[in-house]
């Protein structure tokens, strides 16, 4: 830019500009300001506030400590937190929360490593967090179970039996319930539902009953004629073996 | 006229030091076992757990390695307890074979006050050993 004004003539322009020159100043009709100008304006007002004798005595009183009121605070890392934890109990089909003893991580990191191998995480999300998370959704029965430490475990509910059989290892880790496939379990609920064979074995032993009925009508049916064929076919036996006696005795002697 | 003095000198720290005041006082060199049964779906296990999480802490099962914890969960919606089983040679003398805390109403300092009224009370004292002495400190007496 300089460069260009080098270029270029250049008129003098003095160092001083006159603004007024003697006259009245004009006070009483001020010109409208320009927009952004007012706008300036507008903003930088001093606001004064009601008068101290309309105000009740309490919001007077200059011992106001702002330590006692909590005030609560936006914070967008536990939103973040709090997504990411109805994010694992909407993509788990089972979902199991334990009661913390005092444990080291040394003896944890063991438990978290099995449950890994199998498919199943250990998380710990904090009391706040979950009941952000659940706040609104059908989960908010959880919150009740929030009340000291808590550990959870995600998973599906395949791996039922193998995740007791890990923590039987540590006493430190109680189960408390869960919740498998949208329904809350107690714990004894869960430990029955581990125990349970799985899910196409269950499903041949529904068929198994259902068939039950129509085959044992067929059996009752069929139940005569079957004895009276076995009867004859064991007469049939007794008949034919002293004929074979016979003909051995026969044979012997010759 | 002055009102002669009043009140305390030191002012106390709060629950949390006179939990930590309780804990260090814990010894459960009497109980042979402690179960702790509670309904997690109960509305008043709050400080039962609480409780359950400082009895599991290593300091204070390093008093009595012997001593087990057992935690029970139960689906009946039935009250909080706690048992502890006493060590049968102390169980004699005491004239008391267990002692139960019925924890539904009770804080977690107050179950802590209880145990140490109770059970810490009865603990067996320790026994001093004989300890090795060194080459240098049996010189040292023999020189004096």
């Amino acid at each position: 830019m300089s460069s260009i004004k080098k270029a270029l003539l250049q008129s003098p322009v003095p160092f001083l500009v006159a603004k007024r020159f003697r006259g009245k100043i004009n006070v009483q009709k001020p010109r409208k300001p320009h927009f952004e100008r007012q706008l300036l304006l507008d903003i930088s007002k001093p606001f004064y506030g009601p008068p101290k004798n309309s105000l009740p005595d309490i919001e007077l009183c200059t011992n106001k400590s702002t330590r006692f009121a909590k005030r609560e605070i936006d914070n967008p890392f536990e939103r973040i937190l709090a997504k990411e934890c109805l994010d694992w109990f909407n993509t788990s089909k089972m979902v199991v929360f334990l009661h913390v003893n005092s444990i080291s991580m040394e003896d944890k990191t063991p438990i978290f490593a099995a449950l890994k191998k199998n498919d199943m995480h250990l998380r710990t999300y904090g009391k706040k967090i979950v009941s952000m998370a659940t706040k609104g959704t059908r989960y908010e029965v959880i919150n009740q179970l929030f009340t000291s430490h808590q550990n959870v475990i995600f998973g599906q509910p395949e791996n039922a039996a193998k995740m007791f059989k890990i923590l039987r290892k540590t006493p430190q880790l109680v189960v408390m319930g869960g919740i498998i496939q949208d329904k809350l379990l107690s714990k004894n609920d869960l430990v029955e539902y581990s125990k349970l064979p799985s899910l196409d074995v269950v499903r041949s032993q529904l068929c198994s009953v259902l068939q039950s009925a129509g085959s044992c009508l067929v059996g009752q049916l069929n139940q005569n004629q079957q004895m009276l064929v076995s009867h004859l076919e064991k007469h049939i036996e007794i008949q034919n073996k002293p004929t074979d006696n016979a003909s051995t005795s026969t044979e012997s002697e010759s | 006229m002055s009102i002669p003095y009043s009140g305390t000198i030191r002012r106390s720290g709060g629950v949390v030091s006179a939990i930590g005041k309780q804990l260090r006082g814990v010894n459960l060199k009497a109980a042979k076992r402690i179960t702790v049964k509670f309904d997690p779906f109960g509305e008043n296990v709050t400080h039962t757990r609480n409780f359950l999480h400082y009895l599991s802490s290593p300091k204070i099962i390093l008093t009595n390695p012997n001593c087990s914890l057992k935690t029970e969960i139960v689906c009946d919606r039935s009250e909080p307890t706690i048992d502890i089983a006493l060590v049968p040679s102390i169980a004699e003398t005491a004239k008391l074979n267990k002692v139960t805390f019925k924890s539904g109403n009770l804080t977690c300092l107050e179950l802590l006050q209880l145990l140490n009224k109770h059970i810490s009370s009865l603990a067996p004292e320790d026994q001093i050993t004989n300890t090795i002495q060194t080459k240098l400190e049996k010189k040292k007496g023999k020189k004096k």
